[in-house]
């Protein structure tokens, strides 16, 4: 069952942002850390709001991962941490996607319950890591994002896709999300597309960055009138494929052009 | 749908005829409504529809080969949560026409907002490419339909949690309670929470009908609207701050209070009805019932 977490109100996120501007250490945000706000919001869904303990365990759970990887020292690894907290925030928070698509509910979560590890991972950090102006660059909010559109409960481990792509890559599939990626089903598929390609040596001596981004624009082209989303996965695997294989090999003819 | 400039043949949009969408609510379906306000994540929908496919003019008028493989789905996308996925996939295997029982379950926990519900007829499989005019890739869209439905309100429903009191420090034997927090500043919505008692049947059922009251969950839900206001007229009563003179910001619990108050009592002062509860604190409370018309009564 989704549990409903807080969002906070936007006067209350500037408020706080600019409160914690002059803070010199992550510690000194260890006392503000708190879960409870006055000026945190629930939406007027019927539901089941997320209890004080819980969250209450989830920043201690965080805090533990922070801890080894440098909290409240300077931070480690924290490609590493990334993984392990995108795990560990959608695994844990079960927060239903429409609630987990408010900017305000990770805000509440950076400014109010969690303030010292979100300013511990981003130092000083410009507003858009902390605040509740953009989801794919929020601390907390764009890792649930990219463990949400990778994980599939079929596998072993629901969440090896997060590895494939960096942070960069994944942020071009979420900012086409309106045409590509905002299905799991086509993001995890062009996931392990990829992953076969690169496995398989097909993207040796391509920039594989401009590849990957080549092959959504090429997507983007052709879902007006294609629908990925009715395919089944074999289907939908061979056409990402297909895809992908047109826009590495465009890369190298331009390349040796 | 956006139109879209097809670079292949499609055929005649009466080459497919559905039915309208019905929504099972209970157990009894209703033609799919614009809005559900009721609505939440722990809700799923359950859509049926039949659809008759004319499989025959379909590949005639595509001029698709014989073996390109057809399929019927219903695909959705989430405003809410931003989400796509599909719901339901069916084989037209047979040729000549093809009449089918569409029945589809679309998680609760996965959207949200405004839920665009597309009936598609695509290729299943690429197939070859024996006319240059004819659909070939996997997921060319042959037809498509979308139907649209409001899934929440304008965030004026009352938050809500159905939960057993046996956990809480709540009686066990009430049925709901009002919890208010906060100081008259604070959001409203963060600081109103109406818990249900899971264990109190008739009224957790009455909760859980409230798209499609019976008589009897009317009455519950009636009383309970009631003794919210209630609630809410005596909680503003007994704040020193809230006063005539107050002034809170929109969305604020005091401009929630307010806002009771005024459609209880119309242009009477707080003083004034501060006064009357301290004296006679049941009559107040039954100028409440009458102003919310209890039970739908005639007035």
């Amino acid at each position: 069952m989704s549990v409903l977490y807080p969002r906070l109100l936007r006067g209350r996120i500037d408020a706080l942002f600019e409160e914690y501007a002059s803070v010199v250490s992550p510690a000194e945000l260890t006392v503000r850390a708190s879960v409870h706000d006055d000026a945190a919001v629930y939406v007027a869904t019927g539901g089941t709001r997320v209890l004080p303990d819980r969250l209450d365990d989830l920043a201690a759970s965080v805090r533990v991962l922070a801890r080894q990887h440098g909290y409240p020292y300077a931070a480690t690894r924290t490609t590493e941490f990334d993984v392990a907290l995108a795990r560990l925030l959608h695994g844990t928070m079960d927060i239903a996607p429409a609630e987990a698509a408010s900017r305000e509910v990770w805000a509440f979560l950076s400014l109010v319950l969690m303030p010292d590890v979100a300013w511990w991972r981003y130092p000083n950090p410009p507003g858009d890591r902390v605040k509740n102006t953009d989801i794919t660059r929020h601390v907390f909010g764009r890792l649930w994002w990219r463990a949400e559109l990778v994980h599939d409960t079929t596998l072993a481990d629901p969440y090896e896709a997060l590895t494939v792509l960096g942070e960069a890559d994944f942020d071009q599939v979420y900012a086409r999300r309106a045409q590509i990626g905002a299905s799991p089903k086509i993001v995890r598929n062009l996931l392990l597309v990829w992953r076969s390609l690169r496995d398989s040596g097909e993207l040796n001596g391509v920039n594989e960055r401009e590849a990957f981004r080549s092959m959504l624009t090429q997507l983007r082209r052709v879902v007006p009138f294609l629908s990925l989303n009715a395919l089944d996965d074999d289907a939908l695997v061979a056409e990402l494929d297909r895809t992908a294989r047109q826009a590495v090999s465009a890369i190298r003819a331009a390349d040796l052009a | 749908m956006t139109r879209v400039a097809y670079p292949y043949l499609r055929p005649h949009q009466a080459a497919v005829e559905p039915s309208a969408w019905t929504l099972v609510l209970g157990d009894e379906p209703v033609v799919l409504p614009e809005a559900l306000d009721t609505w939440d994540y722990n809700l799923d929908l359950r859509l049926r529809r039949s659809i008759r496919v004319d499989v025959e003019t379909i590949r005639a008028q595509c001029r698709l080969p014989e073996e390109a493989v057809l399929d019927v789905c219903v695909v959705w996308r989430s405003s809410g949560s931003g989400l796509f996925g599909r719901a339901a996939a069916e084989h037209l295997t047979e040729p000549g026409v093809a009449e089918l029982d569409l029945e589809v379950v679309i998680p609760g926990s996965v959207v949200g907002g405004v839920l665009d519900i597309d009936t598609v007829v695509v290729l299943a499989t690429p197939c070859a490419r024996v006319d240059p005019l004819a659909p070939w890739r996997a997921g060319s869209m042959i037809w498509e339909q979308r139907s649209s439905i409001r899934l929440q309100g304008d965030a004026s429903q009352f938050p809500i949690s159905v939960i057993d009191f046996a956990g809480t420090s709540l009686p066990e034997g009430a049925a709901w309670h009002l919890q208010i927090s906060g100081s008259l500043e604070s959001a409203a919505m963060g600081s109103l929470l109406l818990l249900v008692n899971a264990r109190h049947k008739q009224v957790a059922e009455a909760f859980g009908n409230a798209g499609k009251p019976r008589p009897v969950d009317r009455l519950v839900l009636s009383a309970v609207h009631a003794d919210i206001a209630r609630v809410m007229v005596e909680h503003a009563l007994a704040s020193d701050e809230f006063d005539d003179d107050a002034e809170y910001d929109e969305e604020t619990l005091g401009a929630m209070l307010r806002d009771v108050f005024v459609r209880v009592f119309g242009q009477r002062t707080v003083k004034d009805v501060r006064l009357r509860a301290k004296d006679n604190p049941s009559l107040v409370a039954t100028e409440v019932q009458a102003a919310v018309n209890i039970f739908g009564g005639d007035r």
